[in-house]
């Protein structure tokens, strides 16, 4: 079984192949501005090494924000043609919870402008406080208060250090029945802001 | 012979569509419209417009290939607009675009969304050339001298603001619903060109300016305003769209007359749609050798009918894109062969 693993939601460009549930081979790069171009190519790349026919894909597992409202609707569109064009399964996770840090409780953060932060926490895929988004301040208020915590992000923006996940291994464990997508035609970025 | 069989995508704006071209017989052309989400913002709103992309592509493409009757395995090329338009916009068109690429292993062709507004012409007559292409729409004011197919060269084009632009803006001022265009051409029918707007310049050249007259009118309704006077808008539409399709008559006038060689003109974009221009354009050439082509209503507006149309010349020319093609925004029609 062949999974496509995509996420293009922050700075990095993030292109996953799991066989059998087992994270195969990635590719993750700081790619800000130039996913259009390089996703498509890098998943070319990745089926070329592997011997895979672009066609032999059996599902496709895809992160549907929040983030960079242009660079996830990249990831989103190609989910959504794949899925549609093979009918093959398509499960979107929240961008967040492929940030945290496997068996801790994670407060998962990813700039959002203005000072503030897209903000969610999680324990192993499973939600403690849903997606959403808070002032910065807020943000470290709630870190102070929950040391126990794991920070997880890129978090350069807060001047603090946070755990960096591999997401692509992270999106593969998460995805389950609960976020498999009913209906590809009606499948939405998550964008928290209107 | 294998039949050629172009599916074509468009979302440079707020329009999602897709269209299926089988050896030249539109089989398919599905388009999603916005535009009543935009007439609650009076125009365009770009996020917005990327957002409701995301959420037609499959819906368009899916009722396409229901309306062709083929499957993708079916398709020879997939063509796709590059620009110029909205950026985010643009992106989802061609992701998708990317995507079938990969997928069915089929050439990507990347077409000059301009170029496409040009070529849906073709739906009405062969084009005959030299041409000469009058492109004008809410985000281009360009006179194009057309040597032969797929050749483009911008003789002339607005220093400021694009002609549909300065409509919009007009519109919005006098209160009219958007798109302005329409609102003015409309009401322009019942008014008489009674205020006195500044005529456009004779310069000599092929540039076209829209900013001067636009700015006029909004000075013109601001002082009424002020003064307490009633405007009547009717009159004010009259008005402003003698002026604005004067100008650019005038300057089509001087194209033909420095290129005389031009045996057919076409209109192009969402401003050829405006009744007075079609009249006027088609009155100015009555009894000479140039013909006019007036677009059908349906081509004016955004359309992957037009795109697959030039994807088709385009692949007769072997013109393919990699997998790595971005979208431009700002693409010139004269670089049309350039998207590396």
């Amino acid at each position: 079984m062949i999974s496509l693993i995509l996420d293009s939601t922050n700075r990095d460009l993030n292109v996953g192949l799991g066989i059998d549930d087992k994270l195969v081979d990635f590719v993750s790069y700081e790619c800000w501005q130039r996913q259009s171009e390089s996703m498509i190519p890098e998943i070319e790349k990745l089926f070329l090494k592997h011997q895979i026919n672009p066609k032999d894909v059996n599902e496709i597992i895809v992160t549907k924000g929040p983030g960079s409202y242009t660079g996830m609707r990249i990831a989103l569109t190609i989910a959504k043609i794949y899925s549609y064009s093979l009918n093959i399964p398509c499960y979107a996770i929240s961008a967040l919870a492929a940030l945290s840090c496997e068996d801790k409780t994670s407060i998962c953060l990813m700039n959002a402008r203005s000072a503030r932060s897209y903000f969610g926490v999680y324990k192993n895929g499973n939600i403690i406080i849903s997606d959403t988004i808070k002032t910065n301040d807020e943000v470290l208020e709630f870190a102070s208060k929950h040391p126990e915590y794991v920070l997880c992000g890129d978090l350069e923006y807060l001047d603090k250090e946070g755990y960096k996940a591999n997401v692509l291994y992270n999106l593969l464990r998460f995805k389950s029945e609960a976020n498999k997508v009913d209906d590809i035609f009606k499948l939405k970025a998550v964008y928290l802001k209107d | 012979m294998n039949k050629k069989i172009i599916l074509a995508l468009e979302s440079s704006c707020d329009e999602t569509a897709c269209a299926i071209l089988i050896d030249d017989e539109l089989v398919a052309n599905v388009i999603s419209s916005q535009i009543e989400v935009h007439q609650k913002y009076g125009g365009v709103m770009p996020e917005i417009a990327s957002r409701l992309h995301l959420e037609n592509v499959l819906v368009v493409i899916d009722e396409a290939l229901k309306k062709a009757n083929i499957s993708m395995d079916d398709v020879t090329a997939i063509a796709v607009t590059r620009g110029p338009g909205l950026i985010g916009a643009l992106h989802v068109g061609l992701q998708a675009a990317k995507t079938l690429a990969l997928i069915y292993n089929k050439p990507l062709i990347p077409v000059h969304h301009l170029a496409g507004h040009i070529y849906a012409n073709e739906f009405v007559k062969k084009l005959e050339f030299p041409l000469l292409a009058v492109v004008v729409s809410g985000g281009n004011t360009e006179l194009v001298y057309m040597k032969e197919h797929l050749s483009f060269d911008v003789i002339g084009q607005t220093k400021d603001d694009a002609i549909g632009e300065s409509f919009d803006k007009v519109a919005r001022v006098l209160g009219l619903p958007y798109p302005g265009g329409v609102a003015i051409d409309k009401l322009a029918k019942e008014g008489k060109h009674t205020y006195k707007l500044p005529e456009p310049l004779k310069d000599g050249t092929l540039d076209l300016s829209y900013s001067g007259l636009k700015t006029a009118v909004i000075n013109l309704v601001h002082k009424l305003e002020q003064n307490n006077e009633e405007i009547n808008v009717p009159n004010m539409a009259k008005s402003f769209q003698d002026v604005a399709i004067k100008e650019l008559l005038d300057k089509v006038a001087l194209a033909t007359e420095l290129h005389q060689d031009v045996k057919q003109i076409v209109l192009a974009g969402g401003v050829s749609a405006n009744s007075y221009l079609r009249e006027q354009i088609v009155k100015q050439y009555e009894n000479t050798d140039i013909s006019v082509i007036i677009p059908p209503i349906w081509c004016t507006t955004d359309n992957a009918a037009m795109i697959a149309k030039v994807g088709s010349y385009l692949y007769d020319q072997n013109i393919f894109a990699d997998l790595s093609l971005s979208v431009d925004p700002n693409w010139k029609i004269e670089d049309y062969k350039n998207f590396k």
